[in-house]
């Protein structure tokens, strides 16, 4: 008889989960409490909460959480729940226990009771990835993260480098910081209010959630699967509580384009990076100010975006940019991972809406969808 | 220097040594751990053991390895599914 039992979450269960999530989220327990809160019990997609915890002596020990999403695929479109599995943690003790494999298969089992589908992972770490892996789900491919660094840190990298590499240097090299200060959106928020592009580009602390939705409708879809960002999605994804948003925006009357800067507050993650969440245009002009407002204004140390799926011409306006091209890493990772469920499973062809899910050219992925983004 | 012992080493010597790590990282597996435990199947051998067997398999075969591309739950249940692992990847290798 296994030492563990799996039970899903109820709201009592809400502060245990807060104080084990300081081994991912933050070490603020009020932080991990507001995450929790928006990412589940706000999720627009799902009237349950699908968070699977194994306990041990009555305590909690782990946790896996799958929030819902709404995701689109084919032409005419067709709309699909899709489930991403997120959030797994493990007190230290109760590792190499067999906990994940438990919770997993609890979780499948009941996703199974509800009807057929797939599950991503889109921020998984190498363990997660290795653990999910060895129980079946399959790679849609790799991210691919390109990533623009400031004269500033490409020069700490030379030195860091070169202290790697010369014994006398070495001591000197200590002092540097690992990584970049924590970034900020200060310069970006100060440069912005001047509106220096004449107002075609335009800086605000809210997403326009309609206006976007708006936007993202006018332009259509490839039929490739993404998820759908509609008006709810935009006003939702943006108030996590992890994060801060900048958006720029373009067009006057109407919306032409939009960049979401993001940037994480958590003291568990990298803090040094800013990422590009999400990135439209009514075509490659917009895009192109839409980047250089970004890069010129926030002076970031590091700007982040994920390249696998992205258009040929949005690699191109990032190369122009001064983003190196995105290198494959031979670890595979990171990467998405999907598996099916119900009959999509058992059909033996992983597909949706027709199309197979693990072609990564099936798939228009960003990094909003994550938890990257 | 290590990584090349690693390479060079036995079948044998891989098996032995992969074992006495596996004691080191802590799995709880009911009984004696031998070549043949199975591992994954058990779910015992879950995310951070892999994450150990990874890089020592790496170390093994001399080079990164990219794990999305390997069946991990049929490969490498057994230590010696691993060790045959090593081997195609050692035999294949250029």
């Amino acid at each position: 008889m296994s030492a563990y039992e799996v039970l899903k979450y109820r709201p009592e269960h809400k502060a245990r989960i807060a104080e084990l999530q300081c081994d991912l989220w933050s070490s603020d327990p009020a932080l991990n409490a507001a995450i929790l809160e928006w990412r589940y019990e706000r999720n627009p997609y799902l009237d349950d909460i699908p968070i699977y915890l194994a306990t041990s002596h009555g305590r909690i020990v782990a946790m896996r959480g799958f929030y819902g999403g709404r995701w689109e695929a084919g032409i005419p479109r067709q709309e699909n729940l899709v489930y991403c599995a997120d959030d797994l943690v493990i007190a230290p003790e109760h590792r190499n226990r067999g906990v994940f494999t438990l919770i997993m298969k609890a979780a499948f089992d009941d996703l199974q009771a509800s009807g057929d589908g797939i599950v991503l992972t889109l921020s998984g770490g190498m363990t997660t990835v290795l653990g999910s892996l060895a129980m079946g789900w399959k790679s849609i491919g790799q991210t691919l993260p390109t990533r623009l660094l400031s004269n500033r840190t490409r020069l700490l990298q030379l030195i860091r480098s070169y202290g790697a590499e010369v014994p006398v240097a070495r001591q000197a090299v200590r002092w540097l910081p690992d990584r970049g200060r924590p970034e900020r959106f200060t310069r970006l928020d100060s440069v912005g209010a001047t509106r220096p592009s004449g107002g075609r580009v335009w800086l605000a602390r809210e997403p326009q959630a309609q206006a976007m939705a708006e936007l993202i409708e006018r332009l259509g879809t490839d039929g490739r699967i993404r998820h759908v960002r509609d008006a709810k999605y935009f006003a939702w994804r943006f108030a996590n509580p992890m994060n801060e948003y900048r958006f720029l925006y373009a067009g006057a009357d109407r919306l032409t384009g939009y960049l979401v800067l993001r940037r994480c507050i958590s003291d568990r993650f990298d803090t040094s990076a800013v990422y590009v969440s999400d990135w439209e245009g009514e075509n490659v002009a917009i895009k192109r100010d839409l980047l250089r407002a970004a890069i010129d204004w926030g002076g970031f140390s590091e700007l982040m975006a994920w390249t696998a799926t992205a258009a040929r011409e949005t690699v191109q306006i990032l190369l122009e940019a001064g983003f190196p091209e995105a290198v494959r890493s031979p670890r595979g990772i990171p990467c998405i991972l999907v598996k099916p469920y119900g009959t999509t499973a058992s059909a033996g062809t992983w597909t949706m809406a027709g199309k197979s899910v693990l072609d990564p050219s099936n798939w228009d992925l960003r990094m909003l969808y994550s938890m990257q983004g | 220097m290590r990584r090349n012992e690693g390479v060079l080493a036995s079948r044998q010597a891989r098996r032995e040594e992969l074992l006495a790590l596996m004691k080191t990282w802590d799995v709880a597996v009911d009984g004696a751990l031998t070549a043949d435990t199975p591992l994954i199947e058990s779910g015992l051998f879950d995310s951070l053991a892999l994450f150990n067997l990874v890089v020592w398999v790496e170390g093994q075969v001399g080079a990164p390895l990219d794990p999305t591309t390997v069946d991990l739950a049929a490969e490498w249940n057994t230590v010696t599914g691993v060790l045959d692992f090593i081997d195609r990847r050692r035999g294949s290798a250029p």
